[in-house]
């Protein structure tokens, strides 16, 4: 019932996350077909040509401009980060693929079965860790290939783990992938960061890159007065707690009955703006 | 002054902490490729466990031993209490 009166309250997010399906996931990936098409390419339009490593690549091996995709991967992450500064990062609330399939398996699974670690296990330092971590082994990977990094990356990569389990659906040739040992990371991201975790969005929180980047420019931004962001304002609250249980990224806590927003974690999906009856919340311009 | 000095020592304790986990992410997130490559350059492919080391180095341990803490705090508790309470129960 929950699960519903959720869909019902926030549709216009759910259609977003749906559009991302069919903007970013192969076979239809409408968005980087569109690209590749303008482009001129031949290449199979899938979640992979949105890697946030391969600029690491092709500044390795020093012909970054022969590269297919190039434009497709430059316009996307231009797009992310640029929107990110100016209008929160509404990529990972409303069209990411990877972290809105986890949010959406969460949310029919009783709370009392998830792991909420918000207060125990501080997300903003470990992503920051992981995200140093991702540019160093990208860097690793571009300038000494012998390491052999390069394609285990994706076995990391949740994006990359989504891509091949539409492969698998989709195409038989891909069917081997279910049989392989990967289903154990996509059990790690699905299952421990998704289904059984309280907001379903583990990966987000503690493994993403492109998601860590684009809370920093967001925390940036957000203490600039002509960018929006999501305020709560205190003087209707009755602290009745319903923003931080429907928030799917930990970003809302109570300190000494004062409600925060930590922008390293929120993804500015307005969940919170729907849920609150005092009306507390509101997403604008102006400085916090 | 006492507050204070409860500020301070609650400020360091969350910096430490803070420092501790993005520390623990670069070596994590670092390390699990690494030895994976290795892994995998030794002659066994990555799709033989799907990179499950990699799982085990990162954020799961850290997951199972925070979600885990708390209980495991209170299964002592009540172990030690039961303790006590049969060992004053013989000597009375």
């Amino acid at each position: 019932m929950k699960f519903w009166s959720a869909l019902k309250r926030h549709k216009w997010r759910y259609l977003a996350i749906i559009a991302g399906f069919a903007l970013f996931v192969y076979p239809s990936a409408l968005l980087i077909r569109a690209g590749y098409f303008l482009q001129g390419s031949t290449a199979m339009p899938d979640l992979h040509k949105t890697c946030f490593r391969m600029p690491f690549d092709w500044i390795a091996s020093g012909n970054f401009a022969t590269f297919d995709g190039r434009f497709v991967l430059i316009g996307f992450l231009g797009a992310v980060l640029g929107t990110s500064f100016l209008f929160g990062p509404l990529f990972c609330g409303w069209l990411c693929p990877v972290g809105s399939s986890t949010e959406l398996l969460s949310k029919p699974m009783p709370n009392k079965f998830k792991i909420n670690l918000s207060r125990k296990l501080n997300p903003s330092a470990l992503r920051y860790g992981f995200l140093g971590a991702f540019v160093l082994v990208s860097v690793l990977a571009a300038f000494a290939p012998s390491l052999g990094l390069a394609s285990i990356c994706c076995r990391y990569c949740a994006s990359s783990q989504l891509q091949n389990l539409v492969n698998g659906i989709f195409s038989p040739g891909a069917l081997s992938y279910w049989h392989s040992g990967g289903i154990m990371v996509i059990g790690g991201w699905l299952l421990i960061g998704g289904v059984f975790w309280q907001g379903g969005r583990g990966w987000c929180l503690y493994g993403c890159p492109l998601g860590a980047v684009s809370n920093g420019l967001h925390t940036i931004g957000s203490k600039l007065g002509f960018t929006y962001k999501v305020k709560h304002d205190g003087s209707n609250c009755t602290q009745c707690g319903k923003c931080e249980q429907v928030c799917p990224s930990w970003a809302i806590y109570r300190n000494e009955d004062v409600v925060k927003i930590n922008r390293s974690t929120c993804t500015a999906c307005l969940e919170c703006l729907k849920v609150c009856d005092s009306n507390c919340y509101s997403y604008k311009r102006g400085k916090v | 002054m006492k507050s204070t000095l409860t500020t301070l020592k609650n400020n360091l304790r969350q910096r430490t902490g803070m420092i501790l986990l993005f520390s623990y992410g670069i070596i994590a997130g670092t390390s699990a490729p690494i030895l994976l490559s290795r892994c995998a350059t030794g002659g066994s492919s990555c799709t033989t466990c799907g990179g499950a080391c990699g799982l085990a180095l990162g954020i799961v341990p850290l997951v199972l031993f925070f979600t885990t803490k708390s209980r495991a705090k209170k299964v002592g508790q009540n172990i030690l209490s039961m303790v006590r309470k049969t060992g004053r129960e013989k000597v009375e």
